[in-house]
């Protein structure tokens, strides 16, 4: 389907009309980070939000309205596919997280600060020994540890 | 180009699905049933706009890894601090606005470029190119108030230094977009000031444009997902 053909002006009105849309919806989103409300709430809104401006961006002033079905496909499929990749990727690293609190919490900023990343401990199955399992271990052995790492 | 009958049918469909033009070739020589006229795949956009269109594209995708490297670390560092107690927000949701700002000045001159109103197109490239450069200037700012505070490409003084690593690296890619996008369009500047676009044909000028809206479109992403969530 070709697009409709506007005059100069009608282009114009709708650029500003874009450029209103995207300065209210940035107004929105700095608004709504401070908002009472849930984070996950706050963070789909915001993600939506940013989603269709870049899309009124790409669609109205990139003139991809103008343009072939063939060339929309071409340039979106693999950003569509990125971007439930992401999503896919960033939820289940959060889940495992989750399942695995009882390890990583406490540990986690030297583990992924790379501090002392020498002194953690590793269970037999490679993950990091939590600081209160770290307790049952025999005390003697604990301060030869350190003992060694001083030196 | 010419098109002989022992190509075999296969090609010479991708090469009507991609070309759309049958001028150089016969269909009545090879006497196949497919060699109708199928449509142009991309109907009046020139080459060059193609191969921008399509860099545009894997450059996304680069985007989109940082960004997905970005999002994992977060999501498996729970200690990972709240972005808005170390960035500024309204310094950088300034900056998207000038951004935005520079996008439609963009258009703009574009838009006057096609109806040859030379000082018009002039005047809003002019203004898109000191838009950009005041989006580089306050990125400069910016940086230099983090390094001040401990926050460098390596390490973070009051968190996890991937904190800092991502940011850096993902705000440092788009800056130097915005910066090559500025070298760019002065070259088009230049080009129209000598008269290059007075005739309306705006091929070169929509081509850069594409490049500074994509530049637009990535940085109001990566404001959400860096500066706001």
């Amino acid at each position: 389907m070709s697009p409709a053909i506007h005059s100069a002006e009608d282009k114009r009105k709708i650029y500003w009309k874009v450029f209103f849309i995207l300065t209210a919806l940035t107004i929105f989103e700095v608004v709504i980070v401070q908002a009472p409300l849930p984070k996950l709430a706050i963070t789909l809104l915001v993600v939506v939000a940013s989603l269709s401006k870049a899309f009124a961006v790409g669609w109205i002033y990139m003139h991809l309205n103008h343009e072939t079905k063939g060339l929309k496909v071409i340039l979106l499929f693999p950003l569509f596919v990125a971007f439930f990749y992401a999503v896919y990727l960033i939820v289940d690293a959060k889940l495992q997280i989750r399942r695995h609190s009882n390890v990583y919490v406490g540990e986690t900023k030297r583990f992924w600060g790379q501090r002392n990343i020498e002194d953690r401990q590793l269970d037999e199955f490679g993950n990091t020994i939590a600081p209160e399992a770290k307790k049952d271990l025999p005390s003697g052995e604990h301060e030869e540890k350190n003992e060694a790492h001083q030196k | 180009m010419k098109i002989n009958g022992a190509v075999d049918d296969r090609a010479k469909e991708v090469y009507f699905l991609v070309m759309g033009s049958t001028s150089a070739v016969h269909p009545g020589h090879s006497g196949h049933p497919k060699t109708e006229r199928k449509p142009d795949m991309f109907g009046s956009a020139t080459n060059g706009k193609i191969g921008m269109w399509i860099f545009l594209s894997t450059d996304g995708l680069t985007f989109a890894g940082f960004l997905l490297g970005y999002g994992i670390l977060r999501a498996r560092n729970p200690e990972w601090p709240d972005p808005s107690h170390f960035l500024g927000i309204g310094l950088s949701a300034i900056a998207t606005f000038i951004l935005i700002c520079s996008s439609v000045t963009m258009v703009l001159a574009q838009a006057a470029g096609e109806e040859k109103n030379r000082k018009n197109m002039l005047r809003f490239l002019a203004l898109t190119i000191l838009g950009g450069m005041s989006f580089l200037g306050i990125q400069v700012y910016e940086y230099t108030h983090l390094v001040h505070e401990g926050m460098i490409f390596w390490d973070f003084a009051k968190g996890p230094p991937q904190f800092a690593s991502t940011f850096f690296l993902v705000t440092g890619f788009h800056g130097f977009h915005v910066f090559s996008g500025v070298v760019y369009l002065m070259t088009i500047f230049g080009r129209a000031l000598v008269g290059k676009y007075n005739d309306g044909n705006m091929n070169e000028v929509e081509i850069a444009g594409l490049f500074w809206h994509f530049v637009d479109l990535v940085w109001i992403l990566v404001f959400t997902f860096i500066y706001l969530i």
